[in-house]
């Protein structure tokens, strides 16, 4: 039974609790979507560091091992004068596949008497799109004899790094001069530079996988010996190591 | 059947309640906003570990002169040796990559990292042979501090 005196919500009270409730489901949505903007952001930087430390990390590991000699190798001419073991371009020159005005560097290093690793690094575009990535080639070359040589491993250009837009190699002596040509195409002289490395920089600049910024920027990038702009919504950083090859610095 | 003297929620009381939910709200958005900003100082954690390895790589090419590179000590400001010596060149490298100079310039504004003047250090020291290198990396105000230890001969 219902008494008289009996009331529900006035329509003020009804009024009053609509706005209360309004206001305070407008606030948590705006934070929301700041704090997911917010987190989305990060998230993207975060990424972008951890691929770019783990893959400079594994670089620097074999750019260490670069020109190692095994005592036991079957290779029997002089490795320095006769074979690559550092080799940087500037592409397109000699490797017109990879992205031009970024760096192309390849190194070779023996894991075993029979075992001669090569690994190439350089820019690709990818194939749906105009973006790029730094492309891995690792090959292994068996060897039972001096010129008779397999290639049971081979896997070219796998997307080692994600939107990489610039990949810079610098190589320098003893003195802290950067060493140009280092490379076949210069003959005997480029081979015998090799030895002479003493400090391997490389500059690594990585383009967040989405747009973070409301609008565009305009990006001025200065690496070593190339600079570029770039205007967009997509958020940049460079990454570096120094690298000394100790191997190649013992022939 | 409904007793006499029930009745409704007050607006009193549904307002107590949006308050206390309001409460709750913003503490979970504080909990957000404290992780956020964790992930980015875990970033600027991860390139000071960057810097940490170029600067002892780049010591341990250089073995015989340790002592030299115990003369970097620098705060904000990094002023360039610009000698021709090795160490000189590679200290003045570490001022350039850690100050981010001339590196990336974003809307005509050079990109430069916080520091603080009284409480950021980078710094080498080495022992009395030259045998020794430590680096000493603290920002953040402070918070945060690396040390590393190499023993170059």
């Amino acid at each position: 039974m219902i008494k008289e005196n009996e009331k529900g919500f006035t329509l003020t009270e009804i009024l009053v609790a609509m706005v209360i409730s309004m206001i305070s489901i407008a606030a948590i949505f705006f934070s929301y979507q700041n704090f997911s903007k917010a987190y989305e952001s990060v998230s993207n930087k975060a990424e972008m560091n951890s691929n770019a430390r783990d893959a400079l990390s594994q670089m620097t590991r074999e750019i260490r091992n670069t020109g190692r000699v095994d005592p036991n190798t079957v290779m029997t001419h002089n490795p320095l004068r006769d074979t690559n073991y550092l080799v940087k371009f500037t592409s397109p020159r000699g490797y017109g596949q990879y992205e031009s005005g970024a760096d192309f560097l390849q190194i070779f290093y023996d894991d075993s008497p029979t075992d001669r690793i090569r690994v190439d690094y350089g820019i690709k575009k990818y194939k749906d799109s105009n973006d790029t990535y730094l492309a891995r080639t690792y090959m292994v070359f068996n060897c039972t004899a001096p010129n008779n040589c397999t290639l049971p491993i081979r896997n070219v250009d796998q997307v080692f790094i994600n939107n990489v837009e610039d990949f810079q190699v610098v190589l320098k002596d003893k003195d802290g001069n950067e060493l140009t040509e280092v490379n076949n195409l210069a003959g005997d002289p480029g081979k015998e530079k090799q030895s002479k490395v003493k400090t391997i920089e490389i500059y690594l600049t990585v383009k967040s996988k989405n747009k973070i910024y409301k609008s565009n920027k305009t990006w001025q990038i200065n690496n070593a010996d190339r600079s570029y702009t770039k205007v967009d919504q997509y958020h940049r950083d460079t990454f570096y190591v120094s690298v000394y090859p100790r191997n190649l610095v013992k022939n | 059947m409904k007793k006499l003297n029930e009745k409704g929620v007050s607006l009193i009381e549904s307002l107590v309640c949006v308050v206390i939910i309001g409460i709750g709200y913003i503490a979970m958005l504080q909990i957000s906003a404290f992780s956020i900003s964790s992930m980015d100082r875990a970033i600027e954690k991860n390139k000071i570990n960057f810097y940490s390895e170029m600067m002892m790589e780049d010591i341990i090419s250089d073995p015989e002169e340790v002592k030299n590179y115990a003369t970097f000590n620098e705060r904000c400001s990094y002023n360039m040796s610009n000698g021709s010596n090795y160490h000189q060149k590679q200290t003045d490298k570490w001022k350039k990559i850690i100050k981010l100079k001339d590196q990336i310039r974003i809307n005509n504004k050079y990109k430069s990292p916080k520091c603080n003047q009284n409480t950021d250090i980078k710094q080498i020291l080495s022992d009395a042979e030259g045998n020794k290198a430590r680096l000493k990396f603290i920002t953040e105000k402070g918070k945060s501090k690396k040390y590393l230890g190499l023993v170059v001969k």
